[in-house]
């Protein structure tokens, strides 16, 4: 899984850019299994992003 | 009648031709130009003026014995001393007697209080005419009363009862407000009281005290002369007055000039007194009323900006949850739709080799062959055309499920 740069936007791109090249027929049959590859690695960081961003935002909850 | 006389018989001629022809007392009017009581009497020179010139015209001792002066004091009352005193027009009823030793004099039985208070009255109205005339009738009261009257310069005789009076309660006021009150003396009767009081109010008006008020204090005691005030001079420096004027000279009934034309006329000097320590009052009440709204406004704003706070800091709170919600969900949706993407090209593939597959079938021999077509072979060799049939050689047929070896045979070649 390719680290540098990425974030939840750059990552939110590539998968949107993914399903793009699959729903245009882009993707060759070998190339399938590497695309799902990275678009399940893709999500697995979105996610684990959301989740730290969650943890985040509870902790500076204002104290009103 | 002898060809001379002696004074005494002159005098006594005299006497009798005046008895004779005034036997019954006169009215008459006239102006007091001097009055003095001495052991109950009171002696007096009366006189009358020209019109225009106000040349004395006219001149007669006058004088009333004790018993008339009682009986005209119980029928005057309280109004005399402004009906007996110098330069007062008045009324008069009495006779008319000569003494051969101190000549002509008027005694006089009676006073007619109406006609010294019709000309009083007459005067009044003149010089309330020509105030408004003049412009300056009104002229005191537009001006702005000060809304705390603290430094007040009063006009009044500091010995005077209704002085007295007005600094008790001002000294005394339940609020405990503490009033500069500073004295300009001044006669508060007589011919002097004009004089004095347009004087200090010049002088109020002068001093480096910045006064918020003048205040004209007078009654207490006897009801006295009021007719002092009832004067053009005092009414025209009241309205000139940068400072407003109030009035307390003490009376009940009737208003006089100053009074007309002071900013406000209260009918004693407690009154006076009272109103003073009433505005402060107001003002006072006013500044806290003021002071609770503030107060109430500004626990309204903080409460409002509180729950404005409150309200943002909840939506700061829950709108990242809402957007990590959406993305998480968002995620989902691509996840699954790349998933699904992936599986309709698989299938797309697969169906594509069945195809494949399918037609591979169609195309093998045996297929073919179970349809009725067969392989002509000769010598080993395919037979794709008639033309190459050579007719001396066998030829074998092969079918889908047999062969069949053909000797000999007729062989026609055409066209189809």
């Amino acid at each position: 899984m390719k680290k540098d740069n990425l974030n939840y936007d750059t990552a939110y791109a590539e998968l949107t850019q993914i399903l793009e090249q699959l729903q245009s027929n882009e993707v060759g049959l070998e190339e399938l299994s590497i695309k799902l590859q990275r678009a399940a690695e893709l999500t697995d960081f979105c996610k684990k992003r959301l989740r730290d961003i969650e943890a985040k935002v509870e902790k500076l909850k204002p104290s009103l | 009648m002898p060809s001379s006389y002696s004074l005494f018989e002159l005098n006594e001629y005299i006497r009798r031709v005046i008895a004779l022809n005034f036997s019954e007392p006169v009215w008459i009017n006239c102006e007091i130009a001097q009055v003095k009581e001495v052991r109950g009497n009171v002696y007096l020179d009366l006189i009358q003026q020209d019109d225009t010139s106000h040349q004395i015209i006219a001149q007669i001792s006058g004088g009333i014995w004790y018993k008339p002066y009682l009986f005209i004091k119980n029928k005057l009352g309280n109004l005399l001393p402004s009906i007996l005193k110098e330069g007062a027009h008045v009324q008069l009823k009495g006779m008319v007697e000569y003494n051969e030793r101190y000549g002509i004099k008027f005694i006089i039985e009676d006073i007619d209080p109406a006609y010294t208070i019709g000309l009083l009255e007459m005067k009044k109205q003149k010089i309330i005419q020509q105030l408004k005339d003049e412009g300056l009738f009104d002229r005191n009261r537009q001006i702005s009363l000060p809304q705390v009257l603290q430094k007040i310069a009063i006009i009044s005789s500091s010995k005077a009862a209704g002085y007295a009076d007005f600094i008790q309660h001002i000294n005394g006021n339940a609020y405990g407000y503490a009033m500069q009150v500073d004295v300009f003396e001044a006669a508060m009767q007589g011919q002097n009281t004009e004089k004095d009081v347009c004087q200090q109010i010049a002088a109020i008006g002068q001093s480096k005290t910045k006064y918020d008020c003048i205040c004209i204090l007078r009654g207490g005691g006897a009801k006295t002369d009021l007719s002092a005030f009832d004067s053009y001079n005092i009414g025209t420096a009241i309205a000139k007055s940068k400072l407003p004027i109030l009035t307390g000279i003490g009376h009940e009934i009737d208003s006089n000039v100053a009074d007309m034309v002071a900013y406000r006329s209260l009918k004693t000097p407690t009154a006076l007194a009272d109103f003073i320590i009433e505005t402060n009052a107001i003002f006072e009440t006013d500044v806290l009323e003021v002071g609770y709204k503030i107060g109430r406004l500004a626990d309204m704003t903080l409460q409002q900006n509180q729950s404005a706070l409150q309200y943002l800091g909840q939506m700061l709170h829950l709108l990242p949850f809402d957007r990590l919600k959406q993305e998480n969900f968002s995620i989902q949706i691509l996840y699954k739709n790349i998933i699904d993407m992936t599986q309709r090209i698989m299938q797309r593939h697969d169906q594509a080799l069945q195809s494949f597959d399918v037609i591979l079938k169609m195309h093998e021999p045996a297929t073919i062959l179970k349809k009725g077509f067969a392989i002509v072979k000769q010598e080993d060799a395919l037979i794709y055309s008639a033309t190459n049939i050579d007719g001396s050689k066998p030829i074998k047929v092969l079918f889908h499920d047999d062969l069949a070896i053909i000797e000999s045979f007729s062989l026609t070649k055409s066209k189809l």
